[in-house]
């Protein structure tokens, strides 16, 4: 029987090769497609899954609250020992620290961000070892664990245990390589190469650090979480601008599986992702596979008709009719699993190439992961079934006195849902479009409208300002128009300290960003209020000698002007309240100055080159050569290439032969900055192609089926004397309608997930209607192109042809 | 062995009512060959369909080799099918998408015959109609008249107790239809019942009994 039953199928689907063709395509594209986002959706929930015991580690992180409340990553350093002693629960705590130097082995020098890290890390998170202790190695002072990929990249090889290594930053220090360890895995909030182990005396051992802790099985995170402000309270004394700082701190305990969803922060490692992306995501591939789905139901039962007397003879022979359903769901398995069978070749093929697009390592392992291979079986049951049950009614629906004499009448509706179904689809492709549209007019608001200066222009290194004068000598490069010290703080990509005492003793915390007087002018920005910068006021950059403890002149930006109570950017001209910054103080050491007046000469507008995810922080700007790590150069958009080789041959000459560290153009900052959504935007854009072409496809079995379906009709209609046009007319629009009628779903359904969506930024575009015309004029271009092809060649038919055709 | 008592078929399609059969009554006792003639229209096709349990009445009784099944259910019709009936087709219903063999085959899957045995009643039912040459060959690689025959194979290969034939020569040349004739008299005479539907006096001769219809119901019958 079942060999009956295949040669029947195997024979139809060859004699029908175009047209199971295109039914077997469509639904292996949206195969495809789904499983593509299946694995990156699996991927994303699977960061920092890896850990032994995650679900019961956590990140405990601050956030400072103030006029722009900030989410920070890491916490004050006591507070990881301090969990240790005051919750029973806790199983240990560990912590890392940022530090970044030059890292030198012979002629080889490598600028590194690494961490240190305390003794106990790799207890906590235990790496893949490939030579050496990495566990002992942190026991040790002075010692490092590198990545495979660094070893390869200082080194040439990886058999480096016991190597020195010259860490380069103030001064120099010798460190031994302690161990070698794989290259991080890409689902990991963690991405560095240099592990170090913590030294006798750390410069940045007071600095903020990345802090995780432990708990014991069965403790409850929620009793931690609630005791936390009481915990912040202990351990925090001190007064900021006669208010207890505590007050500004909130604490919060994040299990290592959230850490990547969470919102984006400073102090990330990794870019995070949205969990609403991810959701998007699974949102397109169940639209997908709906969208081939329902093209295969469509176009099965369409061709329905065509099996009338295959299902007529059976049934007179004796087969019931549930036998004629187990038929043509077997038949609609067998195609459905012909799609899967291309669609997983598909995914073998383009699989590396999405890893390397997105930076990961996600791997199509269903042979030695039965629970993908059980998931893919499955979504083939599902989608066979699904796909399948409604043609296997259809057909086993026939009545053999009449098929058997010719006479064949469908059950009333499939028509209809066709015509359903096409609504759906198209309203899906109009939808997405939609979004595809957003999110590339966001994504080029971002990075272009933001800054109103050509970034291909600025060029930005790391730079020492105080240090090195590699601005005076740049300067005078030709082709360079203009230099700019600065700092991240200043360009938005950092947060500077400094805190303001406001009238009755109130303090406030601000973002401080050290600059030079040409900073402004490098960046094209003009003041709302006051002036900016000058060499000829001395009171604007005393802190260019030495030893000043003073205050210098000051300009804020107008969300500063907003925190510091003036009602409008003018009345802050000439206003001088106290305030502190990190600087040198009156002991000579580095650390927060105290509160001394300084007189705000200018507001400027808000403005960042850091991401727009974040509401712009107030900040106050003040030329401080020692705060400033970051030199801009303005270049000559005519002769970009050569005074780039220009600065180049000046920096080696000036570094003693260290490599330039940074030299970015600011384009390519911003477009590393929002690479993530840059991503996500072409991988949506991928994925509208995708379903547009499998809704064309649909489309295109469908006017191929109208069209053989209405032969006679359009006969009839010519010997009436219908034209060439008023044929195509007549087919365009039987596809043309449905279109149109999509949009009153998809246009609603588009306006609320991309409004949803720009909420997450603090700046964004407007939801113009234009994208929603562009789209829904795109959609029915595509309906009209895909049918024109078929309704020309039917309109061409002889009319005697026509009324022949049987 | 059949036997149909006042059976009546009216077909219902919106306020429209129309009466294929009325108050038909029939005997038709095991072995014979029974022709049904009348015009286009006058219910043959309806009749027929009643007989081979592919249509059931609207009114009436139909005594099915002892047993009414007037009012039986679509799943037991089948059954019943399957267990004694076989068809012919005036344009042959053969599918395009089986072979020869494969088509013939298509009237023993559903009755459970194991494989091997399906394989040689096929080839003897081919045999009977000369188109054992034929097996691997698709429907449109034949003649209209070795179509039939083909037809005729797969009615004959379930050994059924009584085969209807619906102009089984209407789409045939005189020669290939003489031939069809030929073989349906062989098989009636073999005491398989045969009952035909056709618009031909001189087929219809070749039976044991013609029956005309009009307008759904008998108008005469002659014995032959």
């Amino acid at each position: 029987m079942w060999r009956n039953y295949l040669s029947a199928a195997l024979r139809n689907l060859f004699r029908n090769r175009a047209y199971a063709g295109i039914n077997i395509l469509g639904l292996a594209i949206g195969f495809t497609a789904a499983i593509l986002i299946g694995l990156f959706v699996r991927d994303e929930l699977s960061y920092d899954r890896m850990w032994p015991q995650a679900q019961r580690t956590y990140r405990l992180s601050m956030d400072i609250n103030g006029p722009a409340p900030t989410s920070l990553g890491n916490a004050d350093p006591r507070f990881g020992p301090a969990m240790e002693l005051d919750f029973p629960e806790v199983e240990f705590a560990t912590r890392l620290w940022p530090t970044s130097g030059y890292l030198k082995y012979k002629d080889v020098s490598i600028w590194a961000d690494f961490r240190r890290a305390d003794a106990d890390f790799f207890h906590m998170f235990p790496p893949q070892v490939i030579a050496g202790d990495p566990v002992a190695a942190l026991q040790k002072p002075d010692m490092l664990i590198v990545t495979r990929r660094f070893a390869n990249q200082l080194f040439g090889r990886e058999d480096v245990v016991g190597l020195p290594v010259d860490f380069q930053l103030n001064g120099t220090v010798t460190l031994h390589i302690g161990a070698v360890i794989e290259n991080l895995p890409s689902n990991t909030h963690f991405a560095f190469d240099v592990i170090g182990s913590r030294t006798a005396a750390d410069p940045n051992e007071f600095n903020n650090s990345l802090t995780y802790v432990r708990l014991k099985p069965g403790a409850d995170p929620n009793r931690i979480r609630a005791a936390l402000p009481d915990f912040v309270r202990r351990h925090i004394d001190n007064m900021i601008g006669g208010e207890p700082a505590w007050k500004l701190i909130s604490l919060k305990l994040t299990a290592l599986p959230d850490i990547h969803f969470l919102p984006p922060s400073i102090t990330d490692m990794n870019a995070p992702s949205d969990r609403r992306t991810v959701d998007a995501f699974v949102i397109i591939a169940l639209l997908t596979l709906f969208i081939a789905g329902s093209n295969f139901v469509s176009m099965m039962t369409a061709r329905a008709a065509r099996r009338a007397v295959e299902v007529g003879v059976r049934k007179s022979v004796g087969a019931t009719r549930a036998q004629i359903v187990v038929q043509f769901l077997g038949e609609c398995a067998f195609y459905t699993g012909l799609a899967l069978g291309i669609a997983i070749v598909a995914v073998e093929l383009l699989l590396p190439m999405i890893n390397g697009f997105l930076h990961r390592q996600i791997a199509f392992d269903y042979l030695r992961n039965p629970t993908l291979g059980l998931c893919i079986v499955a979504t083939w049951l599902v989608v066979a079934l699904a796909a399948s049950a409604y043609p296997a009614a259809v057909l086993s629906m026939f009545r053999p006195a009449t098929v058997l004499k010719g006479v064949l009448s469908l059950p009333g509706g499939p028509g209809r849902l066709r015509g359903a179904m096409v609504v759906l689809q198209f309203g899906v492709l109009v939808a997405l479009i939609v979004s595809t549209i957003t999110i590339y007019r966001q994504t080029r608001f971002a990075i272009e409208d933001q800054l109103r200066v050509p970034g291909d222009q600025l060029f930005v290194l790391r730079a020492p300002c105080s240090r090195m004068a590699f601005q005076d000598i740049a300067r005078r490069i030709p082709g360079v128009r203009a230099a700019a010290c600065a700092s991240d703080a200043a360009m938005g990509r950092d947060l500077g300290a400094a805190h303001f005492t406001l009238a009755g003793g109130r303090g406030i915390n601000v973002n401080g960003g050290p600059v030079e007087t040409t900073f402004f002018s490098i960046f094209g920005i003009q003041p709302v209020a006051g002036r900016l910068f000058d060499d000829n006021h001395g009171e604007d950059n005393i802190l260019r000698q030495s030893g000043v403890t003073k205050n210098p002149s000051i300009v804020i930006n107008e969300s500063g002007a907003r925190a510091l109570g003036y009602a409008n950017a003018a009345d802050a001209i000439g206003k001088s309240p106290y305030w502190s910054r990190q600087g040198v103080m009156a002991n000579g050491q580095f650390g927060r100055t105290d509160p001394q007046p300084s007189q705000i000469i200018g507001v400027v507008p808000d403005f960042t080159a850091g991401s727009i995810r974040n509401l712009i922080q107030p900040t106050v700007y003040y030329i401080d050569p020692q705060g400033s790590f970051v030199l801009v150069l303005k270049l000559d958009g005519q002769k970009i290439p050569e005074t780039l080789r220009a600065v180049q041959e000046a920096w080696k000459k000036a570094a003693s032969g260290r490599p330039m560290v940074g030299g970015q153009f600011l384009s390519q900052m911003l477009n590393d900055l929002y690479a993530d959504i840059q991503r996500q935007a072409q991988l949506f854009a991928a994925f509208s192609v995708v379903a547009i072409v499998v809704a064309a496809l649909g489309l295109l079995g469908l006017a191929i089926f109208t069209a053989e379906r209405r032969t006679r009709e359009i006969g009839v209609r010519k010997c009436m004397g219908a034209s060439r046009i008023d044929i195509l007319r007549f087919i365009g629009w039987q596809f043309a309608r449905p279109v149109l009628i999509a949009n009153l779903i998809a246009w609603p359904t588009a306006w609320f997930f991309m409004n949803r969506w720009l909420q997450g930024f603090a700046y964004h575009v407007d939801l113009g209607v234009l994208a929603f015309l562009l789209a829904s004029v795109l959609a029915l271009t595509i309906a009209l192109l895909t049918v024109t092809g078929h309704a020309l060649m039917v309109s061409r038919a002889r009319p005697a042809e026509a009324l022949r055709y049987e | 062995m059949l036997k149909l008592e006042h059976i009546s078929k009216t077909y219902r399609a919106a306020e429209v009512q129309t009466a294929a059969l009325d108050d038909i009554s029939l005997e038709v006792p095991q072995g014979q060959f029974l022709a049904i003639m009348g015009p286009s229209g006058c219910g043959k096709s309806t009749l027929l369909n009643i007989m081979g349990l592919i249509d059931s009445p609207t009114a009436g009784s139909y005594w099915f080799m002892g047993e009414d099944i007037a009012r039986c259910s679509e799943q037991d019709l089948t059954l019943r099918r399957r267990a004694g009936v076989g068809f012919v087709f005036q344009n042959f219903n053969l599918v395009d998408d089986l072979n020869v063999a494969e088509n013939v085959e298509v009237a023993l899957i559903y009755r459970r015959v194991p494989a091997a045995e399906r394989r040689r009643r096929v080839s003897a039912a081919l045999e009977r109609v000369d188109l054992v040459h034929r097996a691997k060959h698709m429907p449109k690689q034949l003649s209209g008249g070795q179509q039939q025959r083909v037809a005729v194979a797969r009615a004959l290969v379930s050994d059924p107790k009584v085969i209807l034939a619906d102009e089984p020569t209407g789409n045939l040349d005189s020669a290939n239809g003489d031939a069809v004739m030929s073989m349906l008299t062989g098989v009636a005479k073999a005491g398989t019942t045969i009952i035909m539907v056709t618009h031909s006096e001189q087929h219809a001769a070749r039976a044991d009994r013609v029956v005309h219809m009009l307008d759904g119901r008998f108008i005469d019958e002659s014995e032959l």
